[in-house]
């Protein structure tokens, strides 16, 4: 049958069932609770198929306790809902294997990510626990621009790294609480090189 | 700075941030109230940001469970190294033993590498960025130049000039860097280009130990790359870097001006195993089978002689890789095709030279110019045309049925 000669029917609009939003509770550690739409969910692939797993029904939503998530606290997981929220409903990006990955961060992220940096490797570390593939993508982009230009000290401070003498200072600091007969076969072996031996043995 | 100074520059920030003054407009501020700069802006941004989220606390318990650069999984640092400039990503490699372990890892690193050598100065090119070693003016320095993107996605230029604190010559200096990253056994580039100019050149033998230091560099790692140019009147010059190179890992070579080494260079496994070149001129003895092993080729300036052209004829068809070639040469360059060395001055000479010569061949058809491949469904199209001010010999494998247009001869 041809379109023209369809016959014509009047819809009732109102009488059409409307699928009720589906939201879903989550707490973070420091139990802040959140609500997030199940749309939204969906850019997480954790969230997205613990959900499904748990199968709940709207009324399971409001009657049992919100989900925890015991790894994230409440300021990083807001920044993550914000974040799902905003993308719901984007496709999630494939990897295609291609280094370097070509990632622009929009606007709306850029403002999100408008946080120290503490916090951002917070939120890099969140994306990735719980599978949230662009919003890795665009909070590691972050990381490296800040990179740009800096030189080896400004890269320390940016980063919250330690310098090599740093490292090894706690190292030998670990090292000596798990066993203190290190510290003392330590300077033995010292010893024995100001002594001219090149060999431990 | 005094204790007195800082809680100034403290009362300062927490003002700026519970008003929401933007990061570099309230630094700005502040640098000009105390009249200098010589606050350090990435110190200035973390605190700001403390406050600004209401962390009034300088040290404070949250800082210390808070999430480090290293404390990201392995994986993920390896995607933000990834996303890093490969100049910013050598000077990442310098701030600690466990970052450097992670970016020497095995990698393509597709940035276009520029290696320049030139008398007074020597640079080392990647991508946007630039390091440029100097010594001119008895002045021993060098200059990084980088072309950073801001956040609106438009270029900027920063450029630092430091003095060279070891006292070498600028090409020591620039191999010397060159090395820390040429010289990872893991890391496959993607393309490398040498240029050595000879221009104000006035002591040959330091071209000689340049070239020897550069041998001595590439002795101790192979270098895996897949495109390399190299440019330099000095004949050594090929033979001190492409027998250092794995020769399945190099795909396509370009040679400027080595016309005199040829002969060995293409005795070469690296050159065996090319899969593509262009040279820019071949001496009249070169004999041209040495390229039909290539699936493609150019040669910017070649004389079309009836040996020449012979051998190609007789060549095209024992040829399996083979493709397509380009071949060109100068008009005003006296191009001898028959046994009386008479010059070709126009196309239709030279389309008449090769019908007559190609057409000695029975599987060749002068009315389309093309060779049926027995036993195939292919055929070699030869086409001879004028591009400026140059012949040219263009030939291509193609499928029968096929559409032959001019435009469908990619160059390089």
């Amino acid at each position: 049958m041809s379109v023209e000669n369809a016959p014509v029917v009047d819809v009732d609009e109102a009488a059409i069932p409307v699928e009720k939003k589906m939201y879903y509770r989550f707490e973070s550690n420091d139990k802040k609770e959140f609500r997030v739409s199940e749309l939204a969910i969906q850019q997480s692939e954790t969230l997205n198929r613990l959900v499904e797993a748990m199968g709940y029904t709207s009324e399971d939503v409001e009657n049992k306790p919100a989900i925890a998530i015991e790894n994230i606290d409440g300021k990083t997981l807001k920044l993550v809902f914000q974040w799902c929220e905003h993308h719901k409903g984007e496709a999630i990006p494939v990897d295609d294997g291609s280094v370097p990955k070509i990632v622009e961060i929009p606007e709306f992220d850029a403002k999100l990510m408008d946080i120290d940096n503490g916090l951002l490797f917070k939120l890099i570390w969140a994306a990735d626990y719980l599978n949230i593939v662009q919003l890795l993508n665009v909070s590691c982009k972050k990381v490296a621009n800040m990179a740009q230009g800096k030189t080896p000290a400004q890269l320390r401070r940016v980063y919250l790294l330690p310098s090599d003498e740093e490292d090894e200072a706690a190292k030998r600091a670990a090292q000596e609480a798990q066993d203190p007969r290190a510290r003392e076969v330590e300077e033995e072996f010292e010893e024995r090189k100001r002594q001219g031996g090149n060999s431990f043995f | 700075m005094t204790g007195t100074e800082e809680t100034g520059n403290n009362i300062c920030m927490l003002y700026e941030a519970a008003n929401k003054t933007p990061v570099y407009e309230a630094y700005q501020k502040l640098c000009k109230f105390r009249g200098n700069f010589d606050i350090d802006y990435v110190d200035f941004e973390q605190k700001y940001y403390r406050f600004y989220h209401g962390n009034s606390e300088l040290k404070s318990a949250d800082r210390i469970s808070s999430k480090t650069f290293s404390d990201l999984p392995i994986d993920i640092l390896k995607i933000v190294i990834n996303d890093l400039e490969l100049t910013d990503e050598l000077i990442l490699r310098k701030v600690s033993k466990s970052l450097r372990s992670i970016i020497d890892g095995p990698k393509f690193v597709s940035s276009i590498i520029f290696i320049h050598l030139e008398a007074n100065s020597s640079q080392i090119g990647l991508e946007r960025n630039y390091v440029n070693y100097s010594d001119k003016h008895d002045e021993k320095t060098y200059e990084v130049k980088t072309r950073p993107l801001d956040s609106d996605g438009n270029m900027k230029i920063n450029i630092t000039k430091k003095p060279r604190v070891i006292g070498e010559e600028h090409w020591e200096s620039m191999i010397r860097d060159l090395s820390t990253f040429l010289c990872n056994p893991n890391w496959k580039f993607s393309s490398i280009h040498w240029i050595f100019d000879e221009n104000k050149l006035d002591y040959p033998d330091i071209r000689q130990k340049q070239l020897q230091l550069i041998e001595n560099m590439l002795k101790t790692t192979s270098l895996q790359v897949k495109n390399m140019s190299i440019c330099s009147k000095e004949p050594t010059t090929v033979m001190a870097i492409l027998p250092y190179v794995i020769p399945v890992s190099l795909e396509y070579l370009s040679l400027h001006n080595n016309g005199p080494k040829l002969e060995e260079i293409m005795e070469l496994e690296q050159w065996k195993k090319l899969k593509s070149a262009y040279v820019d001129t071949v001496p009249d003895s070169f004999s041209i089978e040495h390229f039909f092993h290539l699936e493609a080729f150019s040669i910017d300036q070649i004389r079309f002689s009836e040996d020449r052209l012979v051998k190609i004829r007789d060549i095209l068809f024992k040829s399996t890789k083979f493709s397509r070639c380009t071949l060109r040469s100068e008009i005003e360059d006296q191009v001898n095709v028959d046994g009386n060395g008479e010059a070709i001055s126009s196309l239709r000479e030279l389309i008449i030279a090769v019908n007559r010569i190609m057409g000695e061949h029975p599987e060749y058809n002068a009315d389309t110019r093309c060779y049926s491949i027995p036993d195939s469904d292919e055929h070699f199209f030869v086409y001879p045309c004028e591009n400026h001010l140059s012949f040219e010999l263009k030939i291509k494998r193609v499928k029968n049925g096929q559409e032959d247009i001019e435009n469908s001869f990619e160059e390089f």
